[in-house]
């Protein structure tokens, strides 16, 4: 397929003066994105962890499936239809059932938890003899199709002659613009703003702000890197996990809270709800994460103790619940016992 | 002949005709208060004096009263006894009373044009100054029960006769009315009555007794679209999403409110003025709503609820206790199932003809302005406010808001 470059031409830019403008916005918000790629304090590279196969069943595991919260209503910002019926064989229901597990499936794909990506620096040439022929810059885009958004080419020839590749900002406007990805804007929401993400927050909307990050941002963006560890850390200090807990969002948290060495609240919250599985599946994660070894215990109560006991961080408090859980469980196995007995 | 002459003429009496006694004098107060501001019986008959907003004479003698005055004075054997006790009163002036005046205007205001009793624009009925489509409160109380939540709308509310050998045509008013409790309770009466206030309380009183049970779907809507019909009168109804309100014949509008019913849309056809045939073809379509439970049993088959906001998520309302695995024709839709096989029939959609001349210039008028909506809302998220791509260059030019003005309490 030929390549087609689409130019912008000097007079397209005197039309959009507004565009210059948006050009030097981009350094403004590069210089605050390297602030935040100090931010997150991981052990290891995300992205390394986060592609295993047995970090992805635990993962998995742990989110669990509910198809009614995960299918449950959402604000489709159009008007409403009235529900539609149809009357079903069992067969019917069974393929429409078995259906609905693939598109289950897909919604709870994990959006991967990468660390952030490196900025474009590469110089193709610099001729100096184009020094000031324009006052604004160019920009090529090769529109092929086949090509993906990643791989396409940008270069941007500044008006000091360096013919260079385009930034990371200016690379993701220029595809919006020819190839736009639904739910995405050009121009950054104002809901990602610092005042507005934490009114979000407040209000516990994390699905939606998860989702429209996710929409808006590529994965290794430092800009959805800093929403999302902030929106999964606000969720871990409230112990919000419930409303997070069968979405595709769960397991991206369960995982940086883990490799930022977090983890502990989430244990607590998995033992008070009795949840024995999932702690028992969040200590092997742990595991894993720590030093790629699977623990070699199969019995889940003794997997959590040891936990608590050896590289637990708050086990004052995480030891108090296991005793009482253990309490309780143990005073419920005496009463099934003796209903046992007595109905015999 | 120079001597001036004194005519004896110049001294005569001037003789003009005065009459001592007139209506004015001849006529007590009353009757001629009565004469100035009341219409003959031959004027009423023939509409006089019921023109509206007319303004009525204002009886100034009202509020006062002989021996008191501006001034504050007592006047013994006037407004006060002679002798009180053993003491003879003296005539003397008193304080002012500084309301006395204020009190008289009021009184004075308050006559004059008569006005009608002012109803809230959602209180009025369907028309003007009439009955239906007002509400006339909840039933009386029958022992325990005082109808607590429950409202009543006047449907119907119109003079019928009757000829009778001795008496000839005998006039009586017929209320027809709806009562509910806007919570699956309803119910409907006709009263009659020679007053029309009695109609309405026999109607409504009726009614509280004739309460029927109407399933909804999520306490918002009908079941299921359904047909009904009564007389020439045939209604459609379709089951409508939250938020779409009540589209349909008034009567209906009325009978959705009672039971509780928020989303619909009816088609009435055929006869639409009938208001007591609207009434009982609605309610009998809505008496004869399946449930999802009866539809799988009757059916043999899972009742299935796609919704596009679940992502057409497959959400089993209803299991039959046993499945069958063939399926007949009627089976393929839930409306075909529920008509009988029978289809509405829907009216073509208008479709253009992209060769009309017509059409062209519509779309050459209208071309410019296409996406002006979208980039109004694009402009009001990006920057707050719609404005030019010079704003940043020009800061002057802003679109000048339209700010309310506050009101000063």
């Amino acid at each position: 397929m030929a390549t087609r470059a689409a130019m912008f031409t000097f007079s397209k830019f005197r039309y959009f003066p507004i565009l210059k403008h948006r050009v030097a916005k981009f350094s403004v918000s590069s210089n605050l994105l390297n602030a935040s790629a100090l931010e997150p304090g991981y052990s290891r590279d995300p992205g390394e962890v986060f592609f295993k196969e047995n970090v992805q069943t635990l993962l998995e595991r742990l989110t669990g499936r509910d198809c009614d919260k995960v299918f449950h209503n959402r604000k489709l910002g159009e008007r409403l239809e009235p529900p539609k019926y149809e009357l079903l064989t069992q067969a019917e229901v069974d393929h429409v059932m078995a259906e609905m597990e693939v598109k289950l499936k897909r919604k709870l794909q994990m959006p991967p938890l990468l660390k952030e990506r490196d900025p474009i620096k590469k110089i193709y040439s610099f001729n100096p003899e184009l020094q000031g022929f324009d006052d604004s810059k160019y920009v090529f885009i090769n529109i092929s199709q086949g090509i993906t958004n990643r791989n396409r080419e940008v270069v941007v020839r500044d008006p000091n002659g360096v013919l260079r590749e385009a930034s990371w900002e200016e690379r993701q406007r220029m595809c919006q613009i020819y190839f736009p990805v639904p739910g995405r804007k050009i121009n950054v929401p104002k809901m990602f703003e610092e005042g507005n993400i934490q009114n979000c927050l407040d209000r516990d909307e994390f699905e939606f702000v998860l989702d429209r990050a996710c929409a808006q941002f590529d994965p290794d963006d430092p800009e959805y890197i800093s929403v999302t560890r902030k929106t999964y850390d606000f969720v871990d200090e409230n112990t919000k996990y419930t409303s997070l807990r069968p979405t595709r969002h769960f397991g991206p948290m369960v995982l940086h809270l883990v490799l930022s060495k977090k983890m502990d609240n989430l244990l607590f919250h998995f033992i008070n709800t009795k949840d024995i599985d999932a702690a028992a599946n969040l200590v092997r994660l742990f595991h894993t994460v720590a030093d790629d070894t699977s623990p070699t215990e199969v019995d889940e109560f003794q997997l959590i103790e040891n936990y608590i006991q050896g590289p637990a961080l708050k086990k004052p408090a995480l030891e108090l619940a296991w005793q009482s859980f253990l309490e309780i469980e143990k005073q419920r196995r005496e009463v099934h016992s003796q209903q046992n007995n007595a109905s015999n | 002949m120079t001597t001036p002459l004194v005519s004896s003429k110049m001294f005569n009496p001037v003789v003009s005709p005065v009459r001592h006694t007139s209506f004015f004098t001849k006529l007590p107060a009353d009757k001629l208060w009565k004469g100035v501001t009341s219409v003959s019986n031959a004027g009423k008959k023939r509409g006089r004096g019921r023109a509206v907003g007319k303004k009525t004479a204002k009886n100034l003698n009202r509020g006062q009263v002989i021996g008191v005055g501006k001034t504050n004075m007592l006047w013994p054997g006037l407004n006060s006894p002679i002798i009180q006790g053993k003491e003879l009163i003296q005539q003397q002036k008193l304080p002012d009373d500084p309301e006395r005046e204020a009190k008289l205007l009021k009184l004075r205001d308050e006559m004059g044009a008569f006005r009608l009793l002012r109803l809230s624009p959602l209180d009025r009925g369907w028309s003007g100054p009439k009955l239906p489509g007002r509400s006339v409160g909840r039933p009386d109380p029958v022992g325990e029960d005082d109808f607590e939540g429950f409202d009543t709308i006047v449907l119907e509310f119109k003079i019928v006769c009757n000829m009778k050998g001795n008496l000839g045509r005998t006039r009586r008013t017929s209320a027809f009315v709806v009562t509910g409790n806007g919570n699956g309770l309803a119910g409907f009466a006709i009263g009659k009555a020679q007053m029309g206030m009695t109609a309405l309380r026999k109607a409504k009183n009726r009614a509280a007794q004739k309460l029927m049970y109407v399933e909804r779907y999520n306490e918002h809507t009908v079941m299921h679209d359904f047909f009904t019909a009564f007389g020439k009168t045939r209604v459609f109804v379709q089951k409508k999403p939250e938020g779409y309100g009540l589209v349909c014949h008034r009567v209906i509008r009325e009978i959705c409110k009672a039971v509780g019913i928020k989303d619909i849309y009816a088609k009435v056809e055929g006869s639409t003025k009938n208001v007591q045939h609207v009434a009982k073809a609605f309610m009998v379509g809505l008496l004869q709503q399946k449930s999802f439970e009866m539809i799988a049993e009757e059916t043999k088959l899972h009742v299935v609820e796609f919704r596009k906001e679940r992502d057409y998520f497959p959400q089993i309302m209803a299991k039959p206790s046993e499945v069958k695995t063939v399926k007949s024709i009627n089976d393929m839709d839930l409306n075909l199932y529920l008509n009988d096989g029978k289809v509405a029939t829907k009216k073509k959609k208008y479709q253009v003809n992209e060769s009309d001349p017509t059409w062209k210039n519509h779309l050459s008028k209208t071309e410019r302005f296409r996406n002006h909506e979208q980039v109004r809302v694009n402009l009001l998220v990006d920057h707050g406010e719609v404005r030019s791509f010079l704003a940043d260059r020009y800061p002057e030019c802003r679109q000048i808001k339209f700010v309310k003005r506050r009101e000063e309490s």
